[in-house]
């Protein structure tokens, strides 16, 4: 039962703007197709986006009425103004929050369709959580696999920073490239990280999730993200949704930042749970 | 009257570039910084009034938001100004008073805002 929990983002860098007039692309490296599960069935767990100026709408469809009703306009979801982190900060607003969810499935392809402003940059990135997904043996813990091999705590620095395109991933930094304080054979528990500058969506990738994505956002409205994973495991508490890895494999552990605006560096402290055993569950 | 300690305050914006600098001088140095673009706008721009010599900012916003604005603001204002009516055609009498015309020309319409 290969289990993943995979982060994908779609965006635009500019749009032309109107009543539903443009549709996100997915960003480079991930997809906008639910990949062929022996289950059939996954479901998106979290979702987030901006708009980089103005207010916006945006309505996702598939194929499928048991995942998003109708193939008009879906499941639609407005990006409010300014107030609070808004459209026009770049932060993350939220559009689908645990313990709610969507369900998709094998074969269905999804389509984000924008009301926007001309000229906006619009991002929108969602967690998927696949309980079967062949050739995927992603390394997640929950909480009390993590205290039962706890064994002190740690923040470590990785300056990634977002692309100079609007909505594309940055350049790809090493969670040991500002900071090589991992030790080699201890295991450690990502619970979340803070920044000093909020951004959209940052992704954590590396041979321990099958090198697919995961991520979580780091603006406001959610911008308390030092427990983020843990957070979500306890609204999932029957679900492994605290990622893992070895410090020996820090160097293939790899961060991206995306944003709405461009070139947002957001000076990331990742917080780990240092432990002597794997915590890693399945 | 309200009993205001301070009046007639400057509101002043500075640009606050990231510490890991830019721009770099070559794209190596660029991406060791963790950059895609040898010339990025990075940092903060900070808005706010100075007190006494004091900086009190009230707005901090991402620098490269402030300037894509200000780049579209400037775009607008100079298609604003290309689609400015052009100075009317003189008069018949005028013309023929001034000389030959070029043949064919059409004279400029005047501007109509759309929608």
């Amino acid at each position: 039962m290969p289990r993943a929990v995979v982060l994908n983002t779609a965006s635009k860098a500019s749009t032309t703007g109107g009543t539903f007039a443009d549709t996100l692309t997915a960003n480079s490296g991930d997809s906008l197709t639910i990949p062929n599960l022996q289950s059939g069935q996954g479901k998106i767990v979290s979702m987030w986006g901006i708009d980089s100026a103005s207010v916006a709408e945006i309505a996702l469809t598939d194929g499928r009425v048991e995942s998003v009703h109708d193939p008009q306009f879906g499941v639609r979801f407005n990006l409010p103004a300014t107030a609070g982190g808004g459209a026009g900060k770049n932060y993350a607003l939220p559009m689908i929050t645990p313990p709610n969810y969507l369900d998709v499935f094998t074969g269905d392809t999804l389509a984000f369709t924008c009301t926007s402003t001309a000229s906006d940059a619009i991002l929108v990135s969602w967690l998927t959580e696949y309980v079967d997904l062949p050739g995927v043996q992603a390394s997640f813990a929950n909480w009390q696999s993590v205290m039962a091999n706890r064994f002190t705590e740690i923040g470590v620095a990785c300056n990634a920073v977002a692309s100079g395109t609007k909505g594309a991933y940055g350049a790809t930094r090493a969670v040991n490239a500002d900071d090589t304080r991992w030790t080699g054979g201890r295991w450690y528990a990502i619970t979340g990280f803070t920044v000093q500058l909020p951004v959209t969506t940052i992704s954590f990738k590396g041979p321990m999730w099958g090198n697919f994505r995961f991520g979580l956002p780091a603006g406001l409205p959610t911008v308390q993200t030092d427990n983020y994973f843990l957070d979500l495991n306890r609204l999932y508490p029957n679900e492994a949704l605290i990622p893992v890895f070895n410090g020996y494999d820090a160097g293939s552990v790899l961060l991206e930042v995306a944003d709405a605006a461009a070139s947002t560096s957001p000076k990331i402290d990742i917080i780990a749970v240092e432990c002597k055993s794997n915590p890693a569950i399945g | 009257m309200a009993d205001y300690t301070h009046t007639d305050l400057q509101v002043v914006g500075r640009h606050v570039p990231d510490g890991a600098g830019g721009p770099f001088d070559s794209m190596d140095h660029a991406k060791a910084a963790g950059h895609d673009t040898i010339n990025p706008v990075t940092g903060v721009y900070e808005i706010g009034v100075i007190i006494e010599g004091a900086f009190y900012p009230f707005l901090v916003e991402k620098a490269s938001l402030v300037f894509d604005r200000i780049e579209a603001a400037k775009a607008q204002a100079s298609a604003d100004a290309a689609s400015e009516p052009q100075p009317t055609a003189p008069a018949e009498g005028e013309a023929a008073a001034s000389g030959p015309q070029a043949g064919g020309a059409t004279p400029a319409q005047p501007y109509e805002p759309q929608g």
